[in-house]
This record gives structure tokens, C-alpha cells and sequence, in this order.
């Protein structure tokens, strides 16, 4: 009997598959070109910028690691540093448990669930620079609505400067935590969601409390969208600098004064009356530097966790 | 039926924030500048006249919208009647430097341009022609040899790149009400006397929450360009820190002026919360009489407390305070040229562009922005020629010969890392921890800014020009002297 030839499936080639597949090429262009030229080619000029002394007016001039020097001398750049991690620090451990059992407890059915998720959820639809505008009024010292409250009340005699220099970088905490907690509870929500409920009917069953039931049924079946949740919680607290600009604009006296606001200012210098000097250069050095402890912060965590996964 | 209007309620509100939110990325100043065009011009009709070939149009960039209902009427003017060039006049509200500098950058800037003094730099490096040879024998009559000095590029002496239009001088602003209700007859004239009252308004009226002197401290600053700059200058013949005749740092001639602020915080003179005043909030304080002091420029706060924060106050400005004796000054209070116009080295049409500059800065267009209290006029004929309302109710809103000049730009670009003069100066005006020692203060700032400079004059991104042969009584005469070399 005559063997009958297996006709092999002929291959594509890369060609014939873009040709074959053009249509989600082109729905992925627009996005492709744009991180393209906005976050790849940034990166890039930043890092071709980091070995120039750049003011946009005079041509670079190329200054080898100089600035990176600059940055290790630069006293005022680590106290931003240290302000840093002082304001994401408290951000994050006050936003994330907050965030968690207001989703916890939004997450059961009872009569104005929608209106409390609806109104922990409004600060993240405004802008954070309104949100801010708006903490500015209400703080201020002499006829701001939270002083002239608390002393009709009785709680204070003279009104608490919210922004002064004791209390500037409490304060910036306090409305950054207020402008974050109803996106992250949000996302706990959505987690929370997905857990199927016959896993708590089983274990209602078995007599669980209240307590075993978040330890060891919520908390593990979230815990992957947690990690996300986390993560992203830690990079925009680290890069938060919106409301500080528009609360303190990082004073008094650099006390509220934040790293990637100090950077900010290399890129857009103001001054009423002084000529403003942009440092591109240096700015860039800076930025790379910012982006590599961010990038270790980062990698840090994800060991964390990934040790947190191994141990359950 | 009503859990369905609570969510429409929601979702309104929720659009309402949305919106909100739009809204900050045009007004806010961090997104893309707002741009306006004046009435009655529309771009593309305009585009289709060039195209006939009938009218050469000129592109006018400025920011801030002061002047923008008068400007509108006069453009229209100027447009029906001129038959062979059209303005085109964008104004900019927001972020003007930046989408100045881009619209350069990618070919798109403008004929001709409007910059403060802080973006002078992009002008001075070449961005703009040199308009001193094709200047008109009326123009040069209207501003005079004194004035066209002042738009000479300190980095190419030989080259007019603009002329100055408006001054505006520091003065101090002071609540007459007040002081007539503490028994004070007079302004202060030095700085003791500033200190001295401000205590007097406190002891006298703070229990209705009136005190003596009030910065904008929020933004260091600001605050301190609007105070500590000026009286510092007019007294110790500094600027921003620099000796104009040795181009040396010197610090510490901020010292004294440093003391009165601080010795009024200190007494609890200081309005409650100034480290965390913007301007405009303290204007509204001030307005509601509840200051009895504070320092700004002379060309801004008439306008404000007639339109933007309207007060029955009776207010008035005063000069600055002299150091020790009324009256004495070691040189003179610097007046800032404001805003000024450019001619751009990449216009097609450099003589329609002069056309254009040149009607700008005519009799016609400045005399009637000087005559609506819409700037201080530096032009000698103009302000002679006007009698502004606000100026005769506020007669140091204009610039007084006396003790005002303009003060030449000594060094650009300079670059220091680490915290700002502004910054240290306030944290010790506000007796932060770890700013106490002002003598420190000064010397780390000397250092780092000399450093900041010699580095820039290595690299060739600082431009210093010093004055040796400056007279400090009259500094806008001194002629410059580049420097190349680091100072020691």
C-alpha cells in the first residue's frame, strides 16, 4: 500500500503573520507611538542628558559624572529624600488598612452601601490639584472652616497654623491619605468581589468567626490583587507631589519638600523677578537617581513578597 | 424611585468633580497654557488674505490678560486701518515660557514676543535681532538714549534687542485706617520704625485679629523678591545676592533687612499664618483691613484693590524704610522693566515685524495703556502726556526719579544645588530649627553660589557682566564688563 504524503502545515512568516494579524496591529499603533515618544524616548534623552550641564539656552556641554557627584554632595536632595519617605511612609500606612476594611465592610449589602462607596470614591475623581486648592481654604490658619469649627466647639482656644512648619508635613500626609483611600478600597473591592461566596458559606458552616474568616479566607484569596494594590500604592506615594505643591508648595523651609518636586523645579524653574536657570542636566542625574531607588524599593518589595508566597 | 435620584444626584456630582478636574489642567498652569485670541480675529480668514497676497500678517505673542479688553480695541483699529499687515495677537494665561520656548524650539514661535525679565536670557542668547539699526528717528525720540541703554543685550552690549515699556518698584503698603486708629501719623521710614509700628498695630488690635505686618511666605520666594530683594538693594547696593562692581557674593548684606522681618516675627507682629500666605490671600486679608503692613510691587496692588479684591480700606503706598535714617539709601530702588517686546531672529518679514514693534511701543499704544492704569509708564513724554486716576490717588505707584531705577542684570543662569537663598532666608525669618544661624546661613549661600557660578562661567552657561565703574546712586548708567574668568 502506497504511503500517502503527510502534507506538512507551511509556516508563516513574520510578515504574512503581521499581514494576517494588521488589524490588531493597527489597534495597538496609537498606544505603541505614544509610549514610544512618551516614556521611552524620555528615558533616553534623560539618560543621554544625566552627562551634560543642560540649560536650554546654551549648547550641552558634556561633564562626564559630574553631576552624579553633585547629587551625592547635594545635602538639600537626600533631606528631600528623607521628606520622601516620611510623607509615602505615613501615606501608606494609614491609606492601605483604611482602604481594606472600608472595602471589608462596603463590600456587604446594606441600605447606602452605593452612597458610602460613591462618596469615598469622589476625591479620586477630582483633581488632586482642586483637592488641594480646596484643603488650602478649609486649613487656613485665620478663617479657615476646620479652625473656626473646632474653636466653636471648644476644642481649641487659637487657631493651629495646619501648614506651619510643625504640622505642614502632618497635614500634606493627612490629604494625600484622604485624596488615595477610595481609589485603593476600590481595588480591594473589585478583589473582594471575585472571591466566590461558597467558600464563606462552607466556612460559615464549620462555625467560622468573623476574624479566621478575614485571615484565612479573605486576606490569601485577595492576596495577589493586594500585591498589586500595594505596589502601586508604594510608586504613587513615592511620586506624590501635586497636592504638596499646591498645599506648601514644599516649605516651610523645604519641610514638606518632596524628591521628585525638587526635581520638578529643575525642569520648570519659577521666579517673579530672578532669571530662571532650567538645570536639565543635572535635573536629568537626578531623575535617574530617583528612578533607581524607586526601581530598588521595588524589587525589594517583590522579594518580600514572593518570600510571603513561599512561606503560604 | 429615590435610590435611582441618589444616583443621579452621584453621578452629577461625580461629573461635576470630573469637570473640575478638566478644568485644573487649563487654569492650573501644570498642562498646556491656555491661549486666547483677541476679539474679532479668526486665524483662518486671516490665513486666507495672506493667501490673496493682500496683507502680511505678523504673529504678537504676550501673556497675562491685564490689558486684554484695551489691547482688542486697539488691534481692531490697527487691523481695519492698516492695508498691508495684519496682527496676528495671541495672549497666553498660562505656562507662557514653556510653550514660548517650545513654539521656538519646533519653528512655531512668533514674529514678535513678549518677556519678563526672569525669560530675558532666551532673548539675550540670540533668540532676538538686534533692533537698534532699524529703530525710527520718533521712536528714538519718544525713548531717548537713557532708556534704549536699558534694552541693550548685557551680553552684547552693541545690540538693542528691546526698549523698556512699564516700571514697577517695591513700595510698602500700608492701611491708613489703621494707623490713624493706633495714633501712627506717618509711614515708617526706616527699619526700626517698621518694626516698631507693627508692633504698636498689634498690641493695640489684635484682639480683633488686626496685626502690623504680613509676607506671603507660602512661596519663599515670592515673598522675598517683593521685600527682602528690593530694600536690600536700595540699601546695600546688592543684587540677588551679588555685588554688581566685583561680581562677589555677599550674603550677609541681607542681614539687617533679615532682622527687621525676623525681629517682627518675633514680637508676634507677623500676621498669624504668613508662612503659608500666597499673595492674592494676603491681598484679601489686607482688604478686609486686617493688615496693617506689607511689601509689594507698586505697578500691581491699585489694580487689585479696585477690581479683584475692591476695598473700602483707605490704603496708600509708602518708600521702602532705609536702613538706619529716613531718608538715606545707598543706592536705588530697583524697578523691574516688567514686560518688554522681541523681534524673533527666525521672522520671515523683519520689516513688517518693525512695523509692528514699533506701533507697539508708539505714543499711541503705550500713552493709552499708561492713561487706563494698565502699567507704569517708564517713558518720560508719556508719563508727562497722562494723567492716570489711580496714579493721582496713589501718586508712588509711579516711579519717582529720586529713588527708583533700573537695575542692570548682573549674572544669568546661575545654578546652585541645594536649598534656595528664599528658602534659607525664610526658614530663619520663621525660626525653623537648624536656621538659626544666619551667619552660617550666609556663608554655606556664598559658597554655594560662587561655586554655582565659577562652574557655570567654566562651562559656559552663566553669563556675568560686572559694573566697576558703577555709580550705586545711578546703576542703570554703569556700562558692563564681561566676565569670563571664575571670580575668587
Amino acid at each position: 500500500m502506497e504511503a500517502v504524503p503527510v502534507k506538512k502545515p507551511r509556516r508563516h512568516t513574520i510578515g504574512e503573520k503581521m499581514i494576517k494579524n494588521r488589524s490588531i496591529y493597527m489597534m495597538l499603533l496609537p498606544s505603541m507611538v505614544l509610549t514610544a515618544a512618551l516614556s521611552i524616548y524620555p528615558i533616553f534623552w534623560v539618560a543621554r542628558y544625566m552627562f551634560y550641564t543642560y540649560d536650554k539656552i546654551h549648547e550641552p556641554v558634556f561633564v562626564g559624572i559630574d553631576n552624579f557627584v553633585r547629587v551625592m554632595k547635594d545635602e538639600y536632595f537626600w533631606r528631600t529624600v528623607k521628606n520622601t519617605f516620611v510623607y509615602a511612609g505615613g501615606k501608606l500606612i494609614f491609606t492601605l488598612p483604611i482602604s481594606f476594611f472600608a472595602a471589608i465592610i462596603l463590600n456587604h449589602k446594606f441600605r447606602g452601601a452605593t452612597l458610602c462607596r460613591s462618596i469615598l470614591f469622589l476625591p479620586t475623581i477630582m483633581s488632586s490639584a482642586v483637592m488641594a486648592l480646596i484643603w488650602y481654604l478649609v486649613l487656613n490658619v485665620n478663617n479657615g472652616a476646620v479652625n473656626q469649627i473646632l474653636i466653636g466647639l471648644g476644642i481649641i482656644s487659637k487657631p493651629i497654623s495646619w501648614l506651619g512648619y510643625e504640622n505642614a508635613m502632618k497635614t500634606t500626609i493627612m490629604v494625600g491619605i484622604w485624596g488615595a483611600i477610595g481609589n485603593y478600597m476600590l481595588y480591594f473591592l473589585a478583589g473582594l468581589q471575585g472571591v466566590p461566596e461558597d467558600i464563606y458559606e462552607s466556612a460559615a458552616l464549620d462555625g467560622i468567626t468573623p476574624f479566621q474568616k478575614l485571615v484565612h479566607i479573605t486576606i490569601p484569596m485577595i492576596a495577589p490583587a493586594m500585591k498589586t494594590v500595594v505596589m502601586l500604592a508604594i510608586t504613587s506615594s513615592f511620586r506624590d507631589i501635586s497636592s504638596i505643591m499646591v498645599l506648601t508648595e514644599g516649605g516651610p523651609a523645604g519641610s514638606t519638600d518632596v524628591m521628585y518636586l525638587y526635581l520638578y523645579r529643575m525642569y520648570f524653574p519659577v521666579s517673579a523677578t530672578v532669571p530662571a536657570t532650567y538645570q536639565y542636566g543635572y535635573g536629568s542625574a537626578v531623575a535617574m537617581v530617583c528612578s533607581l531607588m524607586m526601581g530598588v524599593i521595588t524589587i525589594l518589595y517583590l522579594r518580600f513578597t514572593k518570600k510571603i508566597d513561599e512561606l503560604y | 424611585m429615590k435610590k435611582k435620584f441618589v444616583s443621579m444626584l452621584l453621578a452629577a456630582t461625580m461629573l461635576t468633580g470630573l469637570l473640575a478636574g478638566c478644568g485644573d489642567t487649563e487654569e492650573g498652569g501644570i498642562s498646556a497654557p491656555g491661549k486666547e485670541e483677541t476679539a474679532g480675529q479668526d486665524t483662518d480668514d486671516k490665513e486666507n488674505d495672506a493667501a490673496g497676497g493682500e496683507k502680511e500678517i505678523v504673529t504678537v505673542w504676550c501673556a497675562g490678560r491685564a490689558d486684554y479688553e484695551y489691547m482688542s480695541a486697539k488691534l481692531e483699529e490697527f487691523n481695519s486701518t492698516n492695508d498691508h499687515i495684519e496682527i496676528d495677537y495671541q495672549v497666553y494665561t498660562d505656562n507662557y515660557r514653556q510653550a514660548i520656548e517650545l513654539a521656538f524650539d519646533t519653528g512655531e514661535g512668533p514674529d514678535v514676543f513678549s518677556l519678563g525679565y526672569g525669560t530675558e536670557l532666551l532673548a539675550q542668547n540670540g533668540q532676538a535681532v538686534d533692533v537698534g539699526p532699524m529703530l525710527s528717528e520718533e521712536i528714538k525720540e519718544l525713548y531717548g538714549e537713557e532708556l534704549m541703554n536699558m534694552g541693550r543685550n548685557p551680553l552684547n552690549y552693541e545690540q538693542i534687542i528691546t526698549l523698556p515699556i512699564t516700571s514697577a518698584a517695591c513700595r510698602l503698603v500700608y492701611n491708613k485706617d489703621i494707623f490713624e486708629r493706633c495714633g501712627l501719623e506717618k509711614a515708617p521710614e526706616t527699619y526700626a520704625e517698621v518694626v516698631e509700628y507693627a508692633k504698636i498695630i498689634t498690641e493695640e488690635l489684635s484682639d480683633e485679629g488686626i496685626y502690623g505686618f504680613a509676607m506671603n511666605l507660602k512661596s519663599a520666594s515670592s515673598a522675598l523678591e517683593r521685600s527682602l530683594t528690593p530694600v536690600t538693594a536700595l540699601n546695600e547696593g546688592t543684587q540677588v545676592g551679588l555685588n554688581p562692581i566685583t561680581g562677589v557674593y555677599e550674603w550677609e548684606t541681607y542681614i539687617p533687612a533679615l532682622n527687621m522681618f525676623k525681629q517682627i516675627y518675633d514680637d508676634g507682629s507677623m500676621y498669624p499664618g504668613s508662612d503659608q500666605l500666597d499673595i492674592d490671600p494676603l491681598r484679601t486679608e489686607f482688604a478686609s483691613g486686617k493688615i496693617g503692613m506689607y511689601m509689594s510691587y507698586s505697578s500691581a496692588e491699585p489694580g487689585v484693590y479696585t477690581t479683584q479684591f475692591p476695598t473700602e480700606e483707605n490704603w496708600d503706598f509708602a518708600l521702602l524704610p532705609a536702613a538706619e535714617t529716613a531718608g538715606e539709601y545707598k543706592s536705588k530702588n530697583p524697578g523691574f522693566e516688567a514686560w518688554a517686546w522681541f523681534i524673533s531672529k527666525d521672522c520671515k518679514n523683519l520689516e513688517a515685524a518693525m512695523e509692528v514693534f514699533e506701533w507697539l511701543y508708539s505714543y499711541d499704544v503705550q500713552g493709552g495703556r499708561y492713561e487706563n492704569g494698565l502699567s507704569i509708564s517708564i517713558v518720560p513724554a508719556i508719563a508727562e502726556g497722562f494723567e492716570p486716576e489711580l496714579i493721582k490717588q496713589h501718586p508712588l505707584m509711579a516711579v519717582q526719579e529720586e529713588t527708583d531705577t533700573y537695575w542692570p542684570t548682573v549674572a544669568s543662569g546661575v545654578a546652585p544645588e541645594g536649598e534656595d537663598w528664599a528658602s534659607m532666608f525664610a526658614g530663619y525669618i520663621l525660626g525653623i530649627p537648624g536656621y538659626e544661624d544666619i551667619d552660617a546661613i550666609c556663608e554655606d549661600l556664598n559658597t554655594r553660589y560662587t561655586e554655582a557660578l565659577n562652574r557655570g562661567l567654566e562651562d559656559g552657561t552663566v553669563s556675568l557682566s560686572i559694573y566697576p565703574d558703577m555709580d550705586l546712586k545711578n546703576p542703570s548708567a554703569a556700562k558692563p564688563v564681561m566676565v569670563t574668568e571664575p571670580i575668587e
